[in-house]
């Protein structure tokens, strides 16, 4: 089968500092992938060259059969890309039903407005329903929500675009363990909806638990990728290895 | 008592013109952290555009609304032509492109127009005095604070209640989330030149029916109040521009009225002053928003 994203050797950084090192990934349609690593091993800068904010200096990124290493942000959140990303990025001084509804945006180029105003009540009351304090607070504030609630905004906001690949950049960063837990909760319900995810964690555990397949960077380059539960099963190794902590998450 | 009514109007009338200055100026600085040296010329265009339009003989109340839709699309060009290549570009081309933008706008004008001012006739009931229990006020500052509310209220209306609206707010916020929304930023910079645009070309019409004349260099006091206006209500908020705006016309009235007749010639001065007191006591300007970059 065709992946559903494919990344070929990407090189990319900040001004002169390399970042990433010629890394690659795959993901297949309705899998779940983990990607981890320590701080600065480059997930996220891997996240934003996926979802288009950042142009790679060498390699591709290929989504659904098409070349889109060129293709900006905004384009390819129509084509079904959508990143909740690192520390959430949630509208502080739009309300909660506004953040929802401005996830819906990109598919204004995929929808007519009336089958888009369906799919936005459709989406809306189902995200409603799996995120009940988010239908309470429907008129709060972005600013005005616990870390715990803006992770789940930022889920449901990603959703409502529709998302054929749907990438979290550590969706549990600066939550307590419950709300974490609620967090894996939710992503669980999703992966058994046959969502295609990439999981982006530093900690290993809980994501090794719930995907199908993980891989780890270190220091900007790919050391390991391969079957979940194979590399659960080395888990005290791979965490010696790679210094990964795992305890407590 | 009707002499204070008297300044308060006054107050209301200068300050909706420099808050509605700052709203179209802070509009665009909101989505691009663009700030906008070349906005008074915008004012300037409309203003000579009226001039034409009512020389040639046109009905007012149609040279009103081609005015407005005559800046409104000067706007956009001004945005899409010297500004959309810039999304993204650090602070300081935004700046020097902006300039550039005045210089060769002004210039044209000068070309176009010459150097010496053109008078803009209005119609006669603009000019007239409603006189009512001992209360004299100009027909115009009744306009210009109508306008003014109804500009802002249409403004408000199209920020919170439109999906547009919402655009606009999620970019000036965090751009690049925006994009991940599918958010386009060249469109939203369209919509913010468009918007803001249309309140100059309202600001052009009020400013000179109050001047009475149009110069090419009559941009530099209405984008120096805007400027005031907006960093005393505290740079990039839309509701700090209007709140400065309102203040700056009412600091600059009660100079002119308590003031002793010696010391009027220094009236701008001491507004400066007393703006720049205000700024130490409160360096996020009046609505204490946080100067992030300022």
């Amino acid at each position: 089968m065709e992946p559903l994203l494919q990344v070929s050797d990407l090189v990319v950084g900040y001004g002169a500092t390399k970042v990433l090192k010629g890394v690659s990934l795959t993901v297949a349609p309705g899998e779940a992938v983990a990607v981890l690593g320590a701080n600065g091993a480059g997930k996220s800068t891997l996240m934003k060259v996926i979802s288009g904010l950042l142009a790679p200096w060498e390699g591709t990124v290929r989504f659904g059969g098409e070349d889109v290493t060129g293709m900006p942000a905004e384009e390819r959140a129509a084509l079904g890309i959508a990143l909740a990303p690192e520390g959430r990025g949630i509208f502080a001084t739009l309300s909660i039903e506004e953040n929802l509804l401005i996830g819906a945006t990109c598919l204004r180029r995929r929808m007519s407005a009336a089958e888009r105003r369906g799919h936005e009540r459709d989406v809306l009351d189902r995200v409603y329903t799996t995120f009940p304090v988010l239908a309470e607070r429907r008129t709060a504030r972005g600013c005005d929500l616990s870390g715990g609630q803006q992770q789940m905004l930022a889920i449901g906001r990603a959703l409502m675009a529709a998302p054929k690949l749907l990438v979290l950049d550590e969706p549990c960063l600066g939550l307590a363990p419950k709300m974490g837990n609620e967090v894996y909760t939710v992503l669980r319900s999703l992966r058994e909806a046959g969502q295609s995810l990439i999981v982006v964690e530093e900690s290993s555990r809980r994501a090794l638990d719930f995907v199908d397949r993980a891989c780890c960077l270190k220091l900007g380059e790919k050391v390991l990728d391969g079957d979940a539960a194979e590399m659960k099963a080395d888990e005290l190794l791979i965490e010696a290895y790679f210094g990964l902590k795992g305890a407590g998450r | 008592m009707t002499a204070l009514v008297q300044h308060v109007l006054d107050a209301l009338s200068v300050g909706s013109t420099y808050a509605l200055l700052a709203l179209g100026l802070t509009l665009v600085f909101s989505v691009m952290n663009l700030i906008n040296f070349a906005y008074g010329l915008l004012l300037v265009w409309g203003g000579y555009a009226a001039c034409v339009l009512v020389d040639a003989g046109l009905p007012f109340a149609l040279v009103v609304p081609l005015c407005v839709l005559f800046v409104t699309a000067l706007s956009v060009v001004m945005g899409r032509v010297a500004f959309r290549p810039f999304i993204g570009a650090p602070q300081i081309t935004l700046l020097i492109t902006s300039f550039g933008v005045l210089l060769i706008t002004q210039y044209i004008a000068i070309l176009v127009f010459g150097e010496k001012p053109r008078v803009l006739n209005t119609p006669d009931f603009l000019t007239g005095v409603i006189a009512a229990g001992g209360l004299r006020v100009p027909v115009l500052q009744v306009v210009t604070i109508a306008s003014g509310a109804l500009v802002v209220a249409a403004f408000y209306g199209l920020l919170h209640r439109t999906p547009f609206g919402a655009h606009l707010r999620a970019a000036a916020e965090s751009p690049e989330t925006a994009r991940l929304m599918g958010i386009r930023p060249d469109r939203v910079l369209m919509i913010a030149f468009a918007i803001s645009g249309a309140i100059a070309g309202v600001v052009g019409l009020l400013w000179f029916a109050k001047v009475g004349a149009v110069t090419p260099r009559s941009d530099m006091e209405p984008t120096l109040k805007a400027f005031i206006a907006i960093v005393l209500g505290g740079l990039g908020r839309t509701s700090g521009a209007m709140l400065g705006g309102l203040a700056l016309g009412g600091i600059e009235v009660t100079m002119n009225v308590v003031l002793p007749s010696g010391a009027i010639t220094y009236a701008q001065a001491i507004v400066f002053a007393v703006v720049i007191a205000l700024l130490v006591l409160r360096p996020g300007g009046l609505s204490g928003a946080r100067t992030e970059a300022a």
